[in-house]
Order: C-alpha cells, then structure tokens, then sequence
C-alpha cells in the first residue's frame, strides 16, 4: 500500500497532464478533456492526502 | 516610548526565539529539498495573473521569452551570490541578522512592514480566488482599469472568501500547510493542461510545427490592449528577476538558505524559476489569449481548464494567502499588547479581505510586486555592505549592538534616503530598484565611514 499510493496519485497526474494533448489530437473533445481532467484532479487530491497521511505515521 | 518600543522588541525576541541559534550541522538539509521546497512555492496564484498581464502589455514573443531566460537566470544568480552564501556563513535568519546591525527597533519596524505589504499581496490572492467564484456563478467581475469595488456581488463574495481564508488560517496552519504542500503539482499540471489544451482553439497544429506564428500573432503580437503601457523585453528581463526581490536581494531567504550545506545550493532556486516563473507564466498567456485578453483570472481558468481550473485558481489563492495571512499575524501580534494570536490574525485576515475587495490590487499586481521589492530592498543592500564591504574597509561590525542602538540612524537614513531616490528618479518603477540598490550600499558604506572617521 505504501508503495501503491504514491504510484496512483502520480499516475493521476500524469493522465491529468495527458488529457489536453488527447484532446489536442483530437481523441477527446473538449467537455470530454475537461471532465477528465476533473477526475484526474479528484484522484490525486483523494490519493495524495492519504499518501501523506500515511507517510507521517511511519516510524 | 523607548520603553514601549523595548516592551514590543522583547515580545517579538519571543516570537523568534526558537530560530535565535545558527542552524546546527546535523540539521543541513540535502539539495534535493531546496529543489522541492522551490518547485513548490513559485507555482501559485500570481502566476495566473502576471503571465496574463504580459500579453495585455504587449510583449512580443521573442521578448517575452528571451526575457524570461534572462530575468530569471539572474534571480537564481542573486539567490546564489547575494542570498545563499551570507546564509551559509551566519546561519541566522534575517531577523536575527539584522537585529544588531539595525538595532532592534527598526529590526522591528522592519518586521512589522513587512507584514503589512504580505498583507497586500494576500489581499491580492483572495481577488484572485474570488474572481473564480464570481466566474463559475456567472456573477460580475471588474473591469481591466476598475479601482474600486464594482457591484456589491463581488464584495460579497471577495469578503466571505477573505473570511474563509482567515479561518482556515487561525484553525490550523500546520496541517492545511502539509495539504497545501500536495497541491504544488497539481497547480503545475492545470498551468499546463489550461495551455496546452486551448491550442485547437488558437490555431497551434497538434505537430506544434506552427506554434511560433501562431505565438506572434495571436498571443504575444506586441499589441498593448487598451488603457495598458507597452513593455519591452527589459521590462520582462526586469520583472523576472525583481518578483522575489524582497527574497534574493532582500535576504529574506536567509531563513531557508541557514539549512544549506554550501552556497552553491543557491542554483537550486532555478527549480522554482523555470518552472513557475517561466512556464506558467507562458501558459497564462497563453490562456489569456485564447479568452481575447479578458482580464479575468477565473474566467480564464475554468474556459481553459473546466472546472478543475477554477479549483486551481481557489486553491492556488488560498495556498497563498494562507502563509501570509498566519505570518502577518505573527509579526503584528509582538505589537499589540498581550492579544491572542488568533486575534491578531482575525484582525489582519479581515483588513486583508477588505482590501481585496478592491480590484485595483490585483489589476495592478505587476506595480505592486515592484514596489514590494523596492520598499525592502535597502535593507538587503545594508546587510549585503555590512557582511561582504565594510568589513574589508576596516569598519566595526555590528554597529547598533556596539552602540546600543534600538534605532541605527544610519540605517535609517539609508533606507528612507534610497525610497526617495528612487521615487524621483526618472526612470520606470520596473527599473528603480538596481540604482536604488547600488546607491544604497555606496550611501551605507559612505555614512558608516564618515562616522567612523567622526568619531576617532
């Protein structure tokens, strides 16, 4: 787990990132590109925090 | 008064005294942390707006660019030369650096200005929050020369989310300072997707083959829109490298530089620089105009970016004005008398989101960030001749701790000699400053001298 967290919110990010180029090259549409990259967003604010969370409580 | 003036000298000694002591060996922190710590704080609400304000002044492409690579590749030399190696030699933070130079009166004083221009710059960030809100409500927002306060929905509005930042920041500043240290990254992607993802609209062909007609015809084309002063690529070179000036040439960033293992950790700052400093600012105008240069910071991230993009542009204000808000409260709560701290903070939040309510802050941004700079940089200029040029010249260190001094007259004079300077000089704001310094440290050095010789 400690290891899957950071591994997924970076995979947010950097899908986030990916969503305009898509849209970019025209495999999403706009609305499309925005929605995703909300989701992406949510993910990593669920996923980070909880990465952090973790982190703090190790020895 | 002397008597009040030691009475807020000691509360604030207090207020400090957990970093009085140099920083101890087995505390230096490994350069990757500076690179981290840099890379996180210079991607944040400004960013939204300067870069946008860049495309209003009608900077051209080439200018823009080349300026950029120029003013900050200067700020990170500042931080290398000027900032990192006085840290790495004393290991204080300014405030305590300057307490036996300056005297701890006007180390005071000192302290409380600055707090009151952080205020500014807060007030400036909740501006920028709120002009998200208003966006994705449909509400008003004001227009590019507006000064004052345009419709009571923007006041409303402006207040609340001032009132919501300074709970936020009396409620937990720790905490909410490790969330907002999450959201760094996260800003740094929206920057780049909000950019990336109106090329279609601006024309950019997904091969980027034409990017750079498109950048100086349609972004960057050297059309200043109406009512703003054309900039050239000095006005860039100058403003990349002054953003931080309070920072680098300041010192202020002594209190981070104390950790670093050797001066050279000074080039880390390019991490905060290039990417911040430079792609942001690229990608804000890039967004600026794709939405035909409407000056609106919400706006501009929520068509660019949906609604992830107005997020970034709450979020980025908030994680701004957050800090400021809770060391504002800290420096002015040594000056008033046995008040809580929650109370002091209460007190300079709710200024603060007055203030905001005022579009001119954060329409004038630019002029104000130089001003900032302007106002404290005397002071770096003093401590810069006291560490590196009268020592050399034979001068006595520490003259204020030497002589007993609550106020360095010296100093003074220097600082409010130098403001003045520099307001009649006839050059623009942007440009102020480099005279302002270079008189300031010869003017210092001159004074301390002329009473040395005085004196014997």
């Amino acid at each position: 787990m400690t290891r899957l967290l950071p591994a997924a919110g970076l995979a947010s990010l950097l899908a986030g990132l990916a969503t305009p180029f898509l849209h970019w090259h025209g495999v999403l549409s706009e609305n499309q590109f925005k929605q995703a990259l909300l989701v992406c967003s949510l993910a990593w604010f669920v996923l980070a925090p909880l990465w952090l969370v973790r982190r703090q409580r190790q020895p | 008064m002397a008597a009040e003036v030691t009475e807020i000298v000691s509360r604030m000694d207090r207020l400090y005294e957990y970093d009085r002591e140099p920083v101890a060996e087995s505390k230096l922190q490994s350069g990757g942390r500076f690179a981290g710590l840099f890379a996180g704080e210079h991607v944040a609400a400004t960013e939204f707006v300067i870069g946008a304000f860049f495309v209003l002044h009608g900077v051209r492409a080439a200018d823009l660019f080349l300026g950029l690579l120029l003013g900050n590749a200067l700020a990170v030399l500042s931080w290398t030369f000027i900032c990192a190696p006085i840290a790495v030699r004393t290991r204080l933070t300014l405030y305590w650096y300057l307490r036996p130079i300056l005297g701890s009166g006007l180390t005071a004083a000192y302290n409380v200005l600055n707090a009151l221009l952080f205020c500014v710059l807060a007030g400036a960030m909740i501006s920028v929050s709120s002009t998200a809100v208003c966006s994705v409500a449909g509400l008003a927002t004001p227009a590019p020369t507006d000064v004052w306060p345009a419709s009571l929905s923007w006041v409303l509005v402006t207040f609340a989310i001032g009132v919501l930042f300074t709970l936020l920041a009396i409620l937990g500043f720790e905490g909410l300072s490790r969330f907002a240290s999450v959201c760094s990254p996260w800003l740094f992607v929206i920057f780049v997707a909000g950019a990336v993802g109106v090329m279609p609209r601006l024309g950019v062909q997904p091969d980027f083959r034409n990017f750079w007609q498109v950048a100086e015809t349609r972004i960057w084309n050297g059309v200043p829109s109406p009512g703003q002063e054309p900039f050239g690529l000095w006005h860039i070179v100058f403003f990349a490298w002054f953003a931080n000036l309070a920072m680098h040439i300041g010192l202020s960033d002594l209190a981070l530089f104390r950790y670093a293992r050797s001066w050279k950790y000074g080039l880390w700052s390019a991490c905060g620089m290039y990417p911040g400093h430079m792609l942001a600012w690229i990608c804000s105008g890039i967004m600026m105009a794709a939405i035909n240069r409407e000056v609106n910071p919400g706006l501009m991230a929520y068509a660019c970016a949906g609604l992830a993009g107005a997020i970034a542009v709450m979020i980025a204000g908030w994680t701004t004005a957050n800090p400021t808000l809770y060391r504002a409260g800290l420096a002015l709560q040594s000056v008033t008398h046995n008040t809580a701290r929650w109370k002091v903070t209460a007190a300079a939040g709710l200024a603060t989101a007055a203030i905001a309510c005022f579009p001119v802050v954060f329409l004038k941004l630019l002029d104000y960030v130089a001003i900032y700079g302007l106002t404290l940089m005397p002071v770096g200029a003093i401590a810069f001749a006291e560490h590196w040029i009268l020592p050399r010249l034979g001068a006595e260190p520490e003259p204020a701790r030497r002589r007993g001094w609550l106020v360095n007259p010296l100093a003074l004079a220097v600082w409010a000699g130098t403001l003045l300077f520099c307001y009649w000089l006839p050059l623009h704001l942007f440009f102020k400053w480099l005279p302002g310094y270079l008189a300031a440290t010869v003017a210092y050095c001159g004074l301390r001298l002329l009473e040395r010789r005085t004196k014997a």
